[in-house]
């Protein structure tokens, strides 16, 4: 019992580091650990190390929106929140934004974690239809989104063209972890970049609540589950897909859009250890090294490994929170210029360490079109096209 | 959403996920198999079986068992180091571990061991 509480507490830590780091996912982390599997096992069991995988990318997904909002410096699944967030944030609402996407987080778990039985029941029975069906329920939100966009010519050029960088990139065999450079120049860098050109200054940041209604908020809870139970089961999609199958739902304000990115990050990493029990077939990092190292992964093991991920999303509440005002106060005190070339140098540099000479390259194209994006004054949504587009093909042929 | 209700209701479902835990900590474990049933089906497997040393030796740092239950015998290898002093020959143990197909030949990738009797 002890051990188990140890295991989520220092899974909490490690995940809090993951999350408020750039580029440091815990995909790395969890590799790291099973490569180094033999010497860990002197001294603890597989499900220990499970539930330390769990509690840290469970936390991971609630406290990475603090980097992405504070900083513009966004991972894959937080790459829609750098817009939303960003503007909040030059609101002086840069606390409420990452709240707002707590609550997702919080109440997306809750959820998720109640329709387990439904997921159990249902997902072994769907998933064979779900397979086929991806590519052509992919194909009808992208055209739904371009026929919603005012500039729909603009919106389809963004979007083809962030398509076939997602694709070149994706397929560019010399290049490791492509998906870095590709999203953080789409959606971070450029977004950096304009704040640098714009002379952006901060304002006061106030440690308050922003209200969104409760039909709103039900909305995007119910969007996101919707959404992420499509894509934690199937391969080749995550919460940036997610997000974008949630558009179709309807609108949602900026605020409301904040806490549908938050449940969605939270529920497909949630869902995803759900998967491995209810089709044998892991969907994220985590859950691909948890079913290396678990033993007869039953229904004991999986409740075990989500009553860890209750424990470690609700105690991510409070650091994520506690870690927001601590942001908040602080940033107002940093020059932003200043604070956005270090940023987008400190991205270059983890680009070339994590991806090499060409992401940069990557990352530079990746941010031309996030900037022309802005110019154009299209959705950045379009832009994931660079992640939509590879998928469609991968599912359709 | 007012930030100390958010901080409650999280306090809150931190405890009743510490309590499932303490209630699901229990039998964590694989239930114990007998010798005579591990085969293909439970290959790559996690096991539990209990026996007798009946066999033991080291080379380097592999310490080989062979384990009798009654039923049937299996080699058993732990990779790593126990003290010279722990002589388990005759002594009745009981092994976690994965079935592996060394050499054609199923045997146990031990994970923890327990010294019974």
């Amino acid at each position: 019992m002890i051990n188990i509480i140890l295991a989520i507490a220092i899974g909490i830590i490690a995940g809090t580091l993951t999350g408020l780091i750039p580029g440091v996912h815990i995909n790395l982390i969890a590799l790291l650990l099973f490569t180094s599997s033999a010497f860990f096992l002197n001294f603890t069991t597989p499900i220990m190390l499970a539930i330390f995988i769990v509690s840290m990318a469970i936390t991971h997904t609630v406290v990475d929106f603090i980097p992405s909002i504070f900083l513009g410096a966004p991972d894959t699944s937080t790459a829609l929140s750098v817009l939303p967030g960003h503007k909040l944030l030059l609101k002086g609402q840069g606390y409420g934004a990452v709240k707002l996407t707590v609550i997702g987080s919080f109440f997306g778990l809750l959820i998720a974690l109640a329709l387990v039985p439904f997921f159990i029941a249902i997902m072994p029975v769907f998933y064979p239809f779900l397979i086929k069906a991806m590519a052509f329920i992919l194909i009808a939100i992208f055209v739904f989104l371009i026929m919603k966009e005012k500039k729909k010519f603009l919106a389809f050029f963004i979007f083809s063209l962030s398509g076939i960088l997602g694709i070149a990139t994706l397929n560019f065999t010399l290049l490791k972890q492509p998906l870095f450079p590709l999203l953080s120049g789409l959606f971070g860098i450029s977004l950096l970049s304009i704040s640098f050109i714009k002379n952006v200054k901060l304002p006061e940041q106030k440690i308050k609540n922003i209200k969104v209604s409760k039909k709103q908020t039900i909305k995007a809870l119910g969007a996101s589950i919707f959404s992420s139970s499509l894509v934690s089961f199937l391969p080749g999609v995550g919460s940036a897909q997610a997000a974008v199958i949630s558009t179709a739902f309807g609108k949602l304000s900026r605020k409301a859009f904040l806490i549908l990115l938050g449940a969605i990050n939270t529920i497909v990493m949630a869902l995803s250890f759900v998967a491995l029990y209810t089709i044998q077939k892991p969907r994220t990092g985590s859950a691909v090294i948890i079913s290396k190292f678990l033993w007869n992964f039953n229904l004991q093991s999986l409740l075990l490994l989500l009553a860890a991920a209750l424990v470690a999303g609700s105690v991510a509440v409070f650091i994520t929170l506690a870690l927001a005002r601590v942001f908040a106060k602080k940033i107002v005190k940093i020059n932003y210029k200043l604070l956005c070339i270090v940023i987008i140098c400190f991205i270059s540099i983890l680009t070339v360490i994590l991806s090499g000479w060409f992401g940069l390259i990557v990352l530079l194209t990746a941010t031309s079109i996030g900037i022309t994006t802005s110019i154009m004054g299209v959705k950045k949504m379009h832009m994931m096209g660079a992640l939509l587009f590879p998928t469609i093909l991968f599912y359709l042929f | 959403m007012k930030t100390k209700s958010l901080l409650k209701l999280s306090l809150i479902t931190a405890l009743i996920g510490t309590f499932f835990i303490i209630i699901l900590a229990d039998n964590l474990e694989p239930q114990v198999i007998q010798i005579i049933n591990i085969n293909e089906k439970t290959l790559d497997q996690w096991v539990k079986v209990q026996g007798i040393v009946t066999n033991q030796r080291t080379v380097d740092s592999l310490n080989i068992f062979t384990v009798y239950d009654g039923t049937a015998g299996i080699r058993a290898v732990l990779r790593r180091k126990i003290p010279e002093t722990a002589a388990l020959e005759q002594k009745e143990v009981e092994i976690i571990g994965k079935v592996i197909d060394y050499k054609g030949e199923f045997e146990i990738e031990i994970s923890k061991l327990r010294i019974i009797k």
